[in-house]
Parts: structure tokens; C-alpha cells; sequence
């Protein structure tokens, strides 16, 4: 038996796991068993899950007990919990999209990624909530607040992703980002996501809705663990014209290589002006998160990147145009299916000309140009990742304010980027900061921010959840 | 501001075969208008003569080693 509570195991790291897995310290059975107590116990809160996969993750998780006590195992993630974004196709798992439209979809075939982690032994835990199509509402299945105050809400799209792990409701995650959808949940709810390069990770069998823009990506409590899961589903697929043939890297190699000697960009513009919409505790945050690494012996630079605050008409125009593209048939027979907000957004994409689709992928050029240049001369680019804390579910209702303001362009420029904590407002809740690198250079990012968490705990820290949480700290 | 003409919205959206309520319609004649607007706001100063991205590929890979589908691949 566990030598641990229940929560602890439920709140464990995937790289601790696997180390007891190793010693037959711990079976995954009873990680699996402590998350579905989670589950039953905050799911009808959260929303983080449409669909828990109770029996098949208990077979799973007790053929990877005896298989690796029978000397068969797979790798670090043999045996860890997965919870997916239900826009991926999961074989035999219903995959609903958050939409009327796909509300009865069993895939007949995993997306890559999801078979890619499977084959390094991982376990599907259940199908996360999502924005509708990753750009709508949240009306069929609950809203999804973030754990640290269930009046406001968790950030989207990858909001069950997101809000899930930040609860102890999954060990880690997989979540798709078009304008922000892993890092701005990320940021909402104080645990750590990566966006990958462009390329990095097929999106065969993911649901699409902007195919120039869409990225799917680890989502975790660390970055360590994030290094591990990203490992295991990265790779060239012939099933996606998009994905890179670049050799996946070892991302564990480099992790504890401190960040002593790098030179990090703070782009001063845009990201650490103190402006209308931009909480000044979320900038006090970030100047906080810098001077840190600098004091670990990184070196800052200032970079300069003009467009960075003209990018949101570009992303909206190409993302929304291609969305359009994407589900114009659709629209046109089911449109009464959809939401309000994702009918509307998608319908308002038949509306751009060619020549603002061009004009916002000439803005997308400019930019990739402003990028790559800054990336020449410093190792890695960090800013916050959103300019204002969680707010509200009533003006997520209402209209909610622009939380792409970050993170879009690393979408436009197609750059990897992440969101890890770095602190909390006076009203507790947590602030996120960005580390984006080099194209394929994921493994920048995660040395910067596994050093930035072994020097901090903002990552370690749990959300105080109703009074029927057994474990509430 | 760019005046996006409700009318054309109306005739547009019938063309597609797509049908929506006049409510909707004004909501999303509005959020094209702010769209547009602020897009033609970046027009003069900084896209002029510049070759657009059409295909998106990895920033920083040559375009002959820009991934796409592979003929021999796929047989």
C-alpha cells in the first residue's frame, strides 16, 4: 500500500511517479484509484472531464502493474494517467468537440499523439473539457471554473485540461492551442503548458479549426513533466502534411543545466507596459520572475518587438476564415447546433476578402521576421503570459476581455512557448509567466523553467477546494 | 471606424446558404467592422510590399526543408 494520502498521490508528478513505479514503491492502480476519487468527488464543480474512462484506465493501470513487475516496462510514462482534450480522437472513446454536432462521435482511431503516448505506455484517464471547437461556449457540458475561486473562470479552450490538473484531478494532460488555448488556462489556473513549435506535434485526428494556427502540446504541473510527455508524442507523421521531420530531441538531458550563461529577451513593449486591461500585480509578477532568473545567473536583454500589440486583427482574420473553411458545410446544415459564440465566430470568418486574408498574412511574415531576429541574439523571449488574472464567469458571459494579448503570437510566428506560475495576486490567484525559444528548441524552455522551478514553489502550490475535499490543505 | 454594410452582411451570409437571426447578424456586422478597421489601421505603415505566409511552415526551416507531404512517403 502507499505510504502517502490519497491527495498526495493525486498531486504527484509524473517523473516521481515513474521513479516508484520503478521500485514497485507504488502502482499506477493506486494513482488511478486517488484520481477517480478526485474525479467523484470535484467533477461536478470543475467540469473538468465530459468523459471519465473509470474501467478501462483501472484495466490499464493493472496490466502496467504487472508488467512491470514482470520487468516490461516501457519507459518513464509507463503506467502514467493522461486526460485528454476532447477535441482529440481517442479509439472507442467518445470525442465530442464540446458540440451537439459530434455529441454521439466514438473515433475509430486514436489522433497520432494520443497513440504515440499510449505506446509509451500511458494510461487515458478521460476526455477534458473544452470550449466548444476550442473557440466557443461551454453550454453542454458545465462551465469550468479555475480551482483557486469557482467564481471565475479556468481560461480556454483546453479549460478541463487546465482546471483538472490545477485540482489534482489528473497527473497530465494534453490540450491544442490556436491563440493561446494551452497557456492561457495555464496562466488562469497556475500550472505549467507547453506549446510546441509548429510542426513539433502531429494533428492528425484532432479536430481542426485553424489549420495555420493550431499546435497541440503537454500540459502538466512541471516542466520536467511536460519534457517527459512531449518526448513521447513529438515526431514527423506522414498522416499530417504539416509536421516537421526535425529529430525529436531528449528533452531530459539538458533539464537541470541551470540558466546560468543564457541571455533572456524581455521585450519591453507591449508585454511589460503598464496599460489599460493590464493588472499591474500580473506585471509586478513577471518583472519579479525575471529578476529571479537574473539572479541565477542569467543575463537580460531588452529586445525590441514592434508588432507585438498589432497582431490581434491578423490572428482573428486568419484563424476565423480558416475556421469558416473548416466548418462551412457544417454551418450550413447544423448551424442551429452550434453555440451562439462559435456560430458567430465562424460565420463571421465567410465575411474577410482574400485581401485581408493577405494583408494578415503579410502581418504574420513581418512578425515571424521580428521574432526570429530577437531569437538570433538571446536564447529565449520572456513575458507574461496574460495581462490580467482570472476574472469572472458572469464577463466570460458577458464578452470576455482579449487573453490573447500574450500568447497569439507565438501561434502567428509558429515559435514554442510556455506558461509556468510565477505568483499570485493579493486575492490569490495565480499569474503566469511565458518562456518562448528558438523554433525546435523546446528544450530551452524547459531547462529556463525547470530551473525557475526548482528555485521557486509558486508550481508546488494547491488550491484551497470546497469543504467536501477530503484532502483540502 | 470601417463600415461594414448590413445589407451586404445579409446578402454574404445568403449566398453561403447560411442562415442566421438578425440579431446575430448585427452582432457579427459589429465584430467585423472593429476587425477590418483595425487591420486597415496597420495597413499603410507596415505591410506594404511584403510577401505574405500563405504556408504556414516551422519558422527558422528552410523553405526547401519546409515539411509538407512526401509523395515517396506515402507510397
Amino acid at each position: 500500500m502507499p505510504n502517502a494520502s490519497s491527495t498526495d498521490l493525486a498531486y504527484a508528478s509524473a517523473a516521481s511517479l515513474s521513479r516508484r513505479f520503478a521500485t514497485r514503491d507504488l502502482s499506477p492502480v493506486d494513482v488511478v484509484e486517488a484520481l477517480l476519487e478526485r474525479i467523484d468527488a470535484h467533477n461536478d464543480t470543475l467540469c473538468a472531464y465530459i468523459t471519465v474512462c473509470r474501467e478501462s484506465a483501472l484495466a490499464e493501470a493493472k496490466q502496467a502493474e504487472s508488467d512491470i513487475a514482470a520487468g516490461r516496462a516501457k519507459g518513464p510514462l509507463h503506467g502514467i494517467p493522461v486526460s485528454v482534450k476532447d477535441i482529440c480522437w481517442t479509439e472507442g472513446v467518445r470525442t465530442t468537440g464540446h458540440s451537439m454536432t459530434f455529441f454521439d462521435f466514438v473515433p475509430k482511431e486514436d489522433a497520432t499523439h494520443v497513440r504515440r503516448l499510449k505506446d509509451a505506455g500511458m494510461i487515458l484517464l478521460g476526455k477534458t473539457n473544452t470550449t466548444e471547437f476550442a473557440c466557443g461556449d461551454l453550454h453542454l457540458f458545465g462551465m469550468t471554473p479555475t480551482p483557486w475561486d469557482l467564481t471565475r473562470y479556468s481560461g480556454g479552450s483546453s479549460a478541463g485540461s487546465a482546471n483538472g490538473l490545477a485540482a489534482g484531478l489528473c497527473t497530465t494532460a494534453i490540450g491544442t492551442d490556436t491563440g493561446g488555448s494551452i497557456r492561457c488556462p495555464s496562466g488562469f489556473c497556475g500550472i505549467t503548458g507547453l506549446k510546441p513549435t509548429f510542426g513539433r506535434v502531429s494533428r492528425h485526428g484532432v479536430m481542426v479549426l485553424s489549420w495555420s494556427m493550431d499546435h497541440v502540446g503537454p500540459m502538466a504541473r512541471t516542466a520536467e513533466d511536460c519534457a517527459l510527455v512531449l518526448g513521447a508524442m513529438a515526431g514527423w507523421d506522414a498522416k499530417d502534411g504539416t509536421s516537421a521531420r526535425q529529430p525529436v530531441a531528449d528533452y531530459l538531458s539538458g533539464l537541470n543545466n541551470g540558466v546560468s550563461g543564457l541571455t533572456l529577451g524581455i521585450p519591453r513593449q507591449h508585454y511589460f507596459e503598464p496599460a489599460e486591461g493590464v493588472d499591474p500585480e500580473v506585471l509586478a509578477a513577471a518583472e519579479a520572475a525575471v529578476k529571479q532568473l537574473e539572479k541565477m545567473g542569467a543575463r537580460l536583454q531588452p529586445v525590441d518587438l514592434p508588432m507585438a500589440g498589432k497582431l490581434s486583427p491578423a490572428g482573428n482574420v486568419l484563424i476565423m476564415t480558416e475556421a469558416f473553411g473548416q466548418h462551412a458545410e457544417r454551418l450550413r446544415t447544423r448551424g442551429d447546433e452550434y453555440g451562439p459564440r462559435a456560430r458567430r465566430r465562424m460565420v463571421g470568418g465567410a465575411l474577410y476578402t482574400s485581401a485581408e486574408y493577405q494583408q494578415a498574412s503579410q502581418v504574420r511574415e513581418l512578425w515571424i521576421r521580428d521574432v526570429e531576429r530577437v531569437l538570433q541574439a538571446v536564447d529565449s523571449i520572456v513575458t507574461p503570459t496574460l495581462p490580467m488574472p482570472a476574472f469572472p464567469i458572469s464577463v466570460q458571459h458577458a464578452g470576455p476581455p482579449d487573453t490573447s494579448w500574450g500568447t497569439r503570437g507565438f501561434n502567428l510566428s509558429g515559435h514554442p512557448a510556455m506558461s509556468l506560475p510565477c505568483g499570485f495576486t493579493s486575492q490569490g490567484l495565480p499569474i503566469g509567466l511565458q518562456i518562448a525559444a528558438k523554433a525546435f528548441d523546446e528544450a530551452m524552455i524547459f531547462r529556463v523553467a525547470h530551473a525557475y522551478q526548482q528555485a521557486t514553489d509558486w508550481h508546488t502550490r494547491r488550491p484551497s477546494l470546497p469543504a467536501a475535499d477530503p484532502a483540502r490543505n | 471606424m470601417v463600415d461594414v454594410n448590413l445589407d451586404w452582411v445579409r446578402q454574404e451570409l445568403k449566398n453561403q446558404d447560411i442562415r442566421l437571426s438578425e440579431e446575430e447578424i448585427g452582432i457579427i456586422r459589429d465584430q467585423l467592422a472593429k476587425t477590418k478597421t483595425e487591420l486597415v489601421q496597420i495597413r499603410p505603415v507596415h505591410t506594404e510590399g511584403v510577401e505574405p505566409v500563405y504556408r504556414l511552415s516551422p519558422p527558422g526551416v528552410p523553405t526547401a526543408d519546409r515539411p509538407g507531404r512526401d509523395t515517396q512517403d506515402e507510397k
